[in-house]
């Protein structure tokens, strides 16, 4: 074994500089650990999970407390419990199920034509500047238009059946989900459609072997977030004219004053949004395990 | 295979006007050899391979394969970059057959030839993971059998092991020796790294910055086994302080 010399203390000592005033530093400590207050990470799983449920559970206590306590009238905040009775009134008349199959087709299938136009032209548009030259300066300006605005149009249009509602979702989706995917394709590396040339690749399989698998992620990220808009855009869709749906039921439960109804869809349509997200995150997660972190 | 490139010209043009990082380059590659370009940071090294790489285009003089000048990237050239650029989606194994994938080569064939390279580089328990489970060394080992598995006429490298440690960027060179010598390869790599271009090349190019030329073409004669221990030897300081020389001479300034 060799050993390697100590330096002695004096050629330790840091150098004085003559022309700089000392500074004096506050004794060094190290920082403590902390189980629930790390920056970035993950805190046990257990109390992970009771916190998700409290989360849920304290504002629905309070509301049945302050419903309970009576500050305002029922007929005002209704109970926890007189919601839970609209519910299974609606659902017991086949109402809830004719309103979910409505308003989920309208969003399904304005959000399907709208992903199957967005994705090719995205794409198109992430990889080629002149495609991008061609469309970025009016999609820009179109999406800023708000889709409500269009309703008139759309009706005018397209009379007062299905079409104008799957028409606003459309509208509401594809401008957005179109530029979200753009900047995914214009942010896979280079040196990555460089190595596909080298290895014999065209551009043609370059698009399509290599760039869209690169942003498969991105995508359904874009989907996750234009969802939201879609699920909110059916409601006011639905405000103007429809015979069912979520959101004319909740129109509905207005006129006649039965905001224990109204409440209920609320949470409905709540907790579908929350389901179509968390489904298309799983989906995200079965079919893109490489971009997961770790 | 015979790589010429002759008096070669490579002009950007800037906000600032044009810059030459290229200028008056005359560097050629027989078959079978092992090759290194050194040069300071900025003196053209990865656009002169990015040029016979066909990602770019010369403002003049002219590059060849054998004969037929490179007007574009081809898999007759392979590419190792620095930063590996494997695919995150793919696994090991579908990495190093992607090449002949694209190429329309079948699959039974392709699998045979990539299990081929995978065993060669060492990886062929890895075969299955995706590259984000693999260490840098281990990264850099499937982009090389990726590049080798399309039968490249050369192999060109841009600092490959640059970001590696020193312990693995030692064992990477002894493996590129290795698989060099195994493979019969011609090889055209880029380093900053003056050691590694004599432990690994036959002749080396100096190239000068501002404008980017070569300074000087020498050979490296130290046979063919290149242990790490020759790094002590008379022979291997001399050249390294020739190299050292010339890259420390003052630029000639015009103005
Ligand atoms: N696309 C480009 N546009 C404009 N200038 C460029 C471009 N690519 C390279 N250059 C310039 O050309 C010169 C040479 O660059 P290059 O990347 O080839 O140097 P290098 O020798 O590889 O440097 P390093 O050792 O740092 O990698 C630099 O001055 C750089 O700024
Ligand atoms: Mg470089």
């Amino acid at each position: 074994m060799t050993t390697v010399q100590r330096p002695s203390a004096t050629d330790l000592q840091p150098r004085q500089s003559s022309s700089l005033e000392p500074i004096t530093l506050p004794q060094r400590q190290c920082q403590k650990p902390s189980r629930f207050w790390q920056l970035g990470s993950e805190i046990p799983a257990k109390f992970d999970w009771g916190l998700r449920l409290l989360s849920v559970m304290v504002p629905l206590g309070l509301w049945a407390i302050v419903a309970q306590l009576e500050v305002v009238s029922p007929k005002f905040l209704p109970s926890p419990l007189m919601v839970l009775q609209a519910f299974g009134e609606l659902w017991s008349k086949g109402l809830f199920l004719e309103d979910l199959t409505a308003s989920l087709g309208r969003v399904g299938f304005g959000f399907l034509l709208a992903a199957i136009l967005s994705v090719p032209v995205g794409i198109a548009m992430g990889a080629f500047a002149s495609v991008r030259a061609l469309l970025e300066p009016i999609i820009g300006i179109v999406r800023y238009m708000p889709p409500p605005a269009f309703i008139p149009l759309l009706i005018i249009y397209l009379g007062l059946d299905e079409a104008p509602k799957v028409g606003l979702i459309f509208i509401g989706v594809i401008f957005f989900n179109t530029l979200m995917i753009m900047d995914a394709v214009r942010f896979v590396p280079k040196h990555l459609l460089e190595t596909t040339y080298t290895l014999g690749g065209s551009r043609l399989q370059t698009l399509f072997q290599v760039i869209t698998p690169y942003v498969v992620p991105n995508i359904l990220d874009a989907f996750r977030i234009n969802m939201a808009s879609a699920w909110s855009l059916v409601v006011v869709a639905e405000l103007i004219a429809a015979n069912e749906g979520l959101g004319k039921r909740i129109a509905l439960a207005r006129k006649f004053f039965r905001t224990d109804e109204i409440f209920a869809y609320l949470i409905v349509l709540g907790l579908i949004g929350f389901a179509i997200d968390l489904s298309l995150k799983w989906l995200q997660k079965a079919s893109c395990r490489w971009s997961l972190e770790s | 295979m015979h790589l010429e490139i002759a008096q070669l010209t490579k002009q950007f043009a800037t906000a600032k006007g044009p810059i030459t990082a290229l200028e008056n380059i005359n560097l050629h590659v027989e078959q079978g050899e092992f090759i290194c370009v050194v040069g300071a940071s900025g003196c053209g090294k990865s656009t002169l391979l990015r040029l016979v790489a066909g990602l770019e285009t010369p403002s003049s003089g002219s590059l060849s394969v054998d004969d037929l000048p490179i007007t574009g990237p081809g898999a007759d050239r392979g590419m190792v970059f620095q930063d590996y650029s494997l695919y995150p989606w793919m696994t090991v194994q579908k990495n190093v057959e992607f090449g002949l994938k694209l190429q329309g080569v079948e699959k039974k064939l392709r699998r045979k030839w990539a299990s081929y390279y995978l065993d060669m580089v060492g990886l062929a328990n890895s075969a299955q993971i995706l590259p984000k489970q693999l260490s840098g060394g281990m990264k850099q080992r499937v982009a090389i059998a990726r590049a080798l598995t399309s039968q490249p006429k050369i192999l060109l490298m841009d600092e490959p092991f640059g970001a590696l440690d020193v312990q693995t960027k030692e064992t990477m060179q002894q493996f590129m020796l290795d698989l060099w010598r195994r493979t019969g390869t011609s090889i055209l790599m880029i380093t900053h790294d003056v050691d590694e271009a004599i432990i690994l090349a036959q002749r080396i190019y100096v190239l000068a910055a501002n404008p980017g030329r070569v300074q000087a073409e020498i050979a490296i004669d130290l046979g063919q086994e290149r242990p790490p221990e020759i790094k002590q030897t008379p022979e291997f300081l001399h050249y390294r302080e020739t190299i050292l020389k010339l890259l420390k001479a003052p630029a000639i300034t015009t103005s």
